[in-house]
């Protein structure tokens, strides 16, 4: 009888997560934690909109997208936000997600860029300088399509193979595996995402060679300051016509942005059992 | 999409297999390195600690406070970032390091309880009989101190197996950061970490099962003997 109830709750516990049944009542909004910042320091406006303009219940933050989608998946937050791409991602992987708008929303954007250590401001200026030609050549386009778009279709993209310069300085990028499909890793273990194809190419027109690290996204700040690596990705929100004024919120203290290579419409991905999504 | 299109998608897909298996050997080798290298530093920890120099003995307490008072993640953060940022040091070395300083301060004190919890009775008779005090201690002591010892040594090295899941902060690609990664890529985190459980399960019950064999195999020789 004792190993019938003990066999009963391992069950029950194993179970509840999965079907989601503790997501009824449940309605809040799962971001991810601002690095640089305290929660109360969050801006006025942010807070504004979760408050007022959002109808979500609430709000938690969450340290990596791995977790925030864990609990997005099991019910525990309703929804999620988030930028375009990543809810491409989301849509193509897994079904019962809407995405979910309001008129009373202004547009956000979330920019991608390329955080360095303050000192390193020449090699700043050199990869602003190689996004730049990018743009202008039509080669981010061409990775974006790639690396986004097909990869959102359902089409699995190759890994880009940096090649090895002999003697070249090599340029080390921190990824972490915990955004597709900007960054994140291949079935066979290796770097992968749009993030990282744009770091292959910069360094490439920079005839520097690339060495990607694999860091905890939490410790992409400490990584950089540390010199374990050169380069981490940073993604900013905010208003990308002024995009030096925007990427001062959570940006951690003694560093420099470069200019950002992509920007994307920010975006609610909520569950579709969610009473946010019957609205 | 069903469960086993799931499990294809996490297990199979792309040789994501051999990634998993990749990221288990790290956790393997950092586990077993970091327990050897603590093991021996326990053990010389553990003496310096039964000494009856004051000194030596300050020493190795404070040693041991420090190592079991604070969260070995802290630690590791602190080496790799820190002490060791400038060094140039694999994060698989640093990782080993700090696992073993951790794993030696919890070898020596429960060294030290297993040395306390032994029969002195039977020591100091065997040096009235004339045996000398290496012959004792290895005849009369260190059986005990084993025997005593076993079982949570046993649990030290499962602990141990189960920090270094933490390793993934440092660079390094282990089991649960392989985990991870899957879970991102395939967006079906609850399974991933399901499987990803099951696999540190099964790690610690071979463990459990290597001790377990010892035992018998004691046993055994024991009856023929």
């Amino acid at each position: 009888m004792k190993r019938f109830f003990a066999i009963l709750t391992v069950l029950v516990l194993s179970l509840t997560p999965m079907n989601g049944c503790l997501a009824e009542g449940e309605s809040a909004l799962g971001l991810l934690s601002p690095q640089g910042v305290s929660e109360d320091e969050l801006n006025d406006n942010l807070k504004d909109i979760l408050f007022n303009v959002l109808p979500f219940s609430g709000y938690r933050f969450f340290d990596t997208f791995n977790s925030m989608i864990t609990a997005l998946n099991s019910g525990t937050i309703a929804g999620i936000e988030t930028d375009e791409y990543v809810a491409g991602y989301i849509f193509s992987h897994l079904d019962g997600f809407a995405s979910y708008t309001t008129d009373a929303l202004p547009e956000y954007h979330v920019g991608y860029s390329m955080l360095l250590r303050e000192e390193d401001t020449e090699l700043r200026d050199r990869i602003s300088g190689a996004i730049a030609d990018m743009k202008a050549d039509g080669t981010l386009d061409r990775l974006k399509a790639l690396y986004i778009d097909d990869c959102i279709a359902g089409k699995e993209p190759e890994a880009m193979v940096p090649e090895q310069i002999d003697g070249a300085e090599t340029l080390v990028v921190a990824v972490t595996g915990d955004r597709p499909p900007m960054d994140y890793f291949s079935a066979d273990g290796t770097p992968i995402g749009f993030n990282t194809a744009l770091a292959v190419e910069v360094a490439d027109r920079l005839g520097m060679n690339v060495q990607f690290v694999s860091v905890d996204s939490g410790a992409r700040a400490v990584a950089l300051a540390s010199e374990s690596a050169d380069v981490v990705f940073w993604s900013v929100l905010g208003d990308f016509n002024n995009w030096e004024k925007a990427s001062e919120e959570d940006q951690p203290e003694n560093t420099i942005l470069t200019e950002p290579y992509l920007t994307g419409i920010e975006c609610y991905v909520v569950r579709e059992d969610s009473s946010i999504a019957a609205d | 999409m069903s469960l086993s299109d799931k499990l294809y998608k996490i297990l199979i897909q792309g040789g994501s297999w051999k990634t998993i298996l990749g990221g288990l050997w790290v956790t393997i080798q950092i586990s077993a390195l970091a327990l050897v290298l603590g093991t021996v530093l326990g053990a010389v920890i553990c003496l310096l600690r039964t000494r009856k120099n004051p000194v030596a003995r300050g020493i190795a307490s404070v040693y041991i406070a420090i190592l079991r008072g604070t969260p070995v993640l802290m630690l590791l953060l602190l080496l790799y970032y820190g002490v060791f940022a400038r060094a140039n040091l694999n994060p698989v070395t640093v990782a080993v390091f700090t696992f073993a300083l951790n794993v030696s301060a919890h070898v020596a004190e429960l060294l030290r309880s297993a040395l306390e919890a032994a029969d002195h009775g039977q020591a100091e008779a065997a040096r009235t009989l004339g045996f000398s005090a290496w012959d004792t201690f290895r005849i009369i002591t260190l059986p005990q101190v084993l025997r005593i010892a076993k079982p949570v040594y046993q649990s030290t090295i499962v602990n141990l197996i189960q920090w270094t899941s933490v390793v993934g902060y440092v660079t390094i690609t282990d089991l649960t950061r392989v985990i991870n990664n899957t879970a991102s890529r395939t967006m079906q985190p609850l399974l991933t970490i399901c499987i990803g459980m099951l696999i540190y399960l099964a790690l610690s019950y071979i463990v459990f099962g290597l001790f377990a064999l010892t035992d018998k195999m004691k046993k055994r020789g024991g009856e023929t003997a």
